[in-house]
């Protein structure tokens, strides 16, 4: 069985303004890698979740993907075909089955339009159904999404975060996606209302059969939901496995801080420990070697210097890290089932 | 005596309804040394109330505030404007959620922290400066000599929370009010500034009163906690009987919707409906229309503040048939 | 949004804007209704000449009096509302047509095409404003058609400057991102989801713009170089009435407050928009 989104190394780079002196000394501003050579596989059915806190570029890989930024390089293969040098109408086609979800749930509808319009627009470009069905379509979108009919006529200042972002997943859903990628989908949304939208996705995942890539920081969030994760770090993946052999037993040393940071809500919870020192790092920044070493408490010297880890497969999940022995068969790209 | 102590504050808006008003009676403590957790979403009331109690409020946003907010003795809502300039900075300090609206970015970082040094205390201004280098050593800002020049653009969103934080407890407050102080921060860095706040604490015996949405920072850092929802308390406990004994169905279904505590594979538990709009609040319980167990007298009548064991109040009217499994 | 934030959009929302603009729009739909109906308004034919009333202060059957030849003052400016009303929106329209267009091409395309437009409008903003006008209008002959010509190819830089920063801004929305990624075409982006969320900037300064137009062609009516007499407009009614300032005042002080009254009216309404459309979001 071939995946249904496989992709390789992929790189994305942004150019900043460089510094006055570089331009006078005729230096190519420096190229930003926020994604440095990802690789990732996503099969039919998949929940996968890609944790990771600012600057790692996880939101970056799933624009990438949708081509909504450009990649540097790299393949992004959906369905076989790469989706990055697709001419218009296989990147139709692709749109069609692949959509995204977006974490700001005002901002990710058109604030002039209606619900109504907003969805019965997707079903218009893309010629879903017959012209005079589409009413019919929208409300039962509506309902699949458990927005009440009456709310079709309200804009997006109508409706509280919530709403809107089932308006969202209802659009994906318009148009007939198969892979959905959900760009921190909750986390502007009210903790009570959080779990409301997980059910959704989760509910729709097991009935349509939909194929989930779950952008997030929250941790248990991705825990519920996926059945896979992959933890980044300044836009490579650290560690990469099934959930709960990752968060249960985390060997990356990047991965055990981000577990231990989590707050636990027990009753005799404390402040959460804290093995790692300073911030998420700046992407201008790149250390040589390892990337997370300068806030690594189990730096090596030999973690400093020459080019990143690469995979190890270790207890059932692939690491980047030198603490663990390189397996001579470790697949570098694909994954650990 | 208590510290900081809120009788009956009550908030309304506009012309308002003050049958109804957008927050609605709330009385807590906090002592010395205590750390007061107040949890809420959004339209809680939570942020009201502490701009309410310290006469933050917007201005040109009409409304009318009842009840005391008692501090040291005084009540804050019935003091002088002069009273209250010597108190802010010098004894109840103040962090909010997002530092970079709130850190001049024309001033260095030093400067900003010397600031009340100078105001309150009288300091020189090399002293201060002193002091404000101090500072940014103990709440953990690396190369303080140097950074304490430098502007808040140059810092990352952490450090310029520690920077506020510094400025917040230069002059050695007694009460801190952190408003979602760790909420735009990433996780790794929330443990950092939780533990920073904690070990201030600890030094100095700061009290605080957090505000936040996220029930694992308060159990991570709380000694009492109280629950908000629609601009009134629905249940007040220390940390510990709250999470393992809550006893109202809001609570118990904050706690249930977290997702550490949901099974895979199952539909999360969850809370149904929306949260209320502020313009039109529900009679009775506010929390009625969302609750599995309401009843006509939810919907009705008023409901009172009953206390379910030592340090525990709850308002709810069934409190006593409803149990809660932890 | 807050609940504070939430109540007081609320409240401000109907406190201040219909009173501002209210009062904005009456008067211009005032003059207006005047202009339309001046020929049943006015009490007298504006260019007619009257040589035994010349001169006449305000009162009697000439309610502003008459100018030095005898016509009447009130009905020349009555009549005068059609030109100026024009000025203000003719002579927005055409820049506002013709910068947003340029400024959604800058800000949606961005790159080469965007630098080279934005290059014109450095140049075209390096004359000083006033004196293109007059050198345009004076080369292409005095009058109306003069005026919105020159205005049309000086006055969209401010236009395109405003749509091309909220096209700047827009571009990276989620939602125009959402619509990328339904695979929605470039018009369709454009046209349906981006512009009708950036206009109101430029709507906004229109109002305002308008002001500028009707005084910008009254003061090149007064120099000679807009209307011209016999034709009745405030511009040419008060360069007329210098001679007499000492002795006939009313003939250049009412035409002066008329443009005054109208200006003030748009910069109301302008006003009240503002206020309307920076507070609602």
């Amino acid at each position: 069985m071939s995946a249904l989104l496989a992709i390789d190394n992929l790189v994305v780079t942004y150019r900043s303004s460089g510094t006055l002196s570089q331009w006078l000394s005729r230096q190519a501003a420096p190229r930003i890698r926020a994604v440095d050579g990802v690789s990732l596989q996503l099969f039919k059915g998949d929940s996968f979740g890609l944790v990771g806190e600012s600057g790692c570029g996880k939101s970056t890989l799933g624009r990438a993907v949708f081509r909504l930024t450009p990649a540097a390089s790299g393949t992004v293969l959906f369905d076989g075909k790469n989706v990055l040098t697709m001419s218009r109408r296989p990147l139709l086609e692709f749109r069609r089955r692949a959509q995204m979800v977006f974490q700001d749930p005002f901002g990710s509808l058109n604030p002039r339009l209606t619900v109504f319009e907003t969805l019965s627009e997707v079903l218009e470009v893309h010629n879903v159904c017959p012209a005079n069905q589409r009413r019919d379509r929208v409300l039962s979108l509506l309902q699949r999404v458990g927005l009440s009919a009456a709310l079709a006529d309200r804009k997006a200042h109508g409706l509280s975060g919530g709403q809107c972002q089932r308006v969202g997943i209802a659009r994906a859903l318009a148009v007939g996606a198969e892979l959905i990628v959900a760009d921190e989908p909750i986390s502007a949304l009210d903790v009570s209302i959080q779990a409301q939208i997980l059910n959704l996705l989760g509910e729709l995942q097991r009935q349509g059969d939909l194929t989930l890539l779950l952008i997030a920081h929250d941790l248990g969030v991705v825990r519920y939901l996926c059945q896979r994760v992959a933890v980044m770090y300044l836009g490579r993946i650290v560690e990469e496995g099934p959930v709960e052999r990752v968060f249960d037993d985390p060997c990356h040393p990047y991965t055990q801080s981000l577990i231990e940071a989590i707050p636990r809500m027990s009753p005799d919870a404390g402040v959460p420990g804290q093995s790692i020192q300073g911030e998420p790092p700046n992407p201008r920044e790149r250390p040589e070697g390892c990337p997370f070493h300068p806030r690594c408490p189990k730096a090596m010297p030999e973690c400093k210097s020459g080019l990143p880890p690469s995979a190890r497969e270790v207890r059932g999940r692939r690491v980047w890290c030198l603490l663990y022995p390189e397996s001579t068969n470790a697949p570098q790209s694909g994954t650990i089932k | 005596m208590a510290l900081l102590e809120l009788k009956h504050l009550t908030v309304a808006f506009g012309k308002g309804d003050l049958t109804n008003p957008a927050v609605d009676d709330v009385s807590f403590a906090v002592d010395a040394g205590e750390v007061m957790g107040l949890v809420g979403e959004s339209g809680s009331g939570k942020t009201v109330t502490c701009r309410a109690m310290l006469r933050l409020m917007p201005p040109g946003l009409h409304h009318r505030i009842s009840g005391q907010a008692i501090f040291d003795g005084k009540d804050l809502l019935a003091t002088s404007e002069r009273e209250l300039q010597s108190l802010y900075g010098k004894r109840i300090g103040m962090i909010f959620q997002n530092p970079s609206s709130y850190l001049d970015p024309l001033s260095s970082i030093g400067q900003q922290i010397a600031e009340p040094l100078i105001y309150h205390e009288g300091l020189s201004r090399r002293n201060a400066r002193a002091r404000a280098i101090e500072l940014l050593r103990q709440v953990g800002i690396p190369d303080p000599r140097h950074n304490v020049d430098a502007f808040p653009h140059q810092f990352s969103g952490g450090m310029r929370q520690r920077a506020m934080i510094a400025a917040a407890v230069a002059c050695q407050p007694d009460l801190l009010i952190a408003d979602e102080p760790t909420t735009a921060l990433d996780v790794t860095v929330q443990a950092q500034i939780l533990r920073l706040l904690m070990e201030l604490r600890d030094r100095t015996g700061l009290a605080i009163v957090l505000i936040t949405h996220d029930l694992g920072v308060i159990a991570a850092t709380c000694d009492t906690v109280a629950v908000m929802y629609a601009g009134r308390i629905m249940e007040r406990a220390t940390k510990g009987e709250l999470i393992r004994h809550p006893r109202h169905p809001y609570t118990a279904g904050l706690i249930r919707s977290q997702p550490s505590r949901a099974r895979k594979g199952r539909p999360m538990p969850s809370i149904e409906g929306q949260l209320p709009d502020v313009n039109s609040l529900p009679k009775g319980c506010r929390f009625h229309p969302r609750c599995a167990y309401a009843e006509s007298l939810c919907r009705t009548g008023v409901v009172a503040t009953e206390p379910a064991g030592p340090d525990h109040l709850v308002a709810c009217v069934r409190w006593r048939e409803l149990e809660f499994a932890a | 949004m807050s609940v504070a934030g939430t109540i007081a959009a609320a409240q401000q929302r109907w406190r201040r804007v219909p009173v501002v603009a209210g009062i904005g729009f009456a008067i211009i739909l005032a003059w207006v209704v005047a202009a339309l109906a001046a020929p049943w308004v006015a009490p007298f034919d504006p260019i007619a000449q009257d040589l035994s009333a010349t001169l006449q202060p305000p009162g009697g059957s000439h309610w502003l009096g008459t100018d030095n030849f005898g016509r009447d003052v009130l009905s020349r400016i009555i009549w005068s509302a059609r030109i100026d009303l024009q000025m203000g929106v003719f002579g927005v329209l055409f820049p506002f047509l013709i910068g947003t267009t340029i400024g959604a091409l800058s800000g949606y395309a961005g790159g080469l095409i965007d630098t080279l437009l934005m290059r014109l409008l450095d140049v075209t903003m390096s004359f000083p404003f006033f004196v293109l006008i007059i050198a345009i209008v004076a080369t292409l002959g005095p009058g109306l058609i003069s005026f919105f010509i020159a205005l049309a190819l000086v006055g969209w830089v401010s236009y395109a400057r405003l749509i091309r920063a909220q096209f700047l801004v827009m571009k990276e929305a989620d939602f125009v991102l959402a619509a990328r990624c339904l695979g929605y075409g470039h018009a369709r982006i454009v046209f349906r989801h981006i512009l009708p969320n950036a206009i109101m900037p430029a709507v906004v300064f229109s109002m305002s713009d308008a002001v500028i137009d009707i005084l910008l062609g009254s003061s090149l009516s007064y120099l000679g170089l807009g209307i011209q007499p016999p034709t009745a407009e405030w511009g040419v009614m008060i360069a007329e009435g210098q001679t007499f300032i000492a002795s006939a005042w009313w003939i250049s002080f009412f035409p002066g407050l008329a443009i005054i009254c109208l200006a003030i009216g748009f910069s109301m309404l302008a006003d009240g928009f503002a206020e309307h459309f920076g507070i609602s979001e």
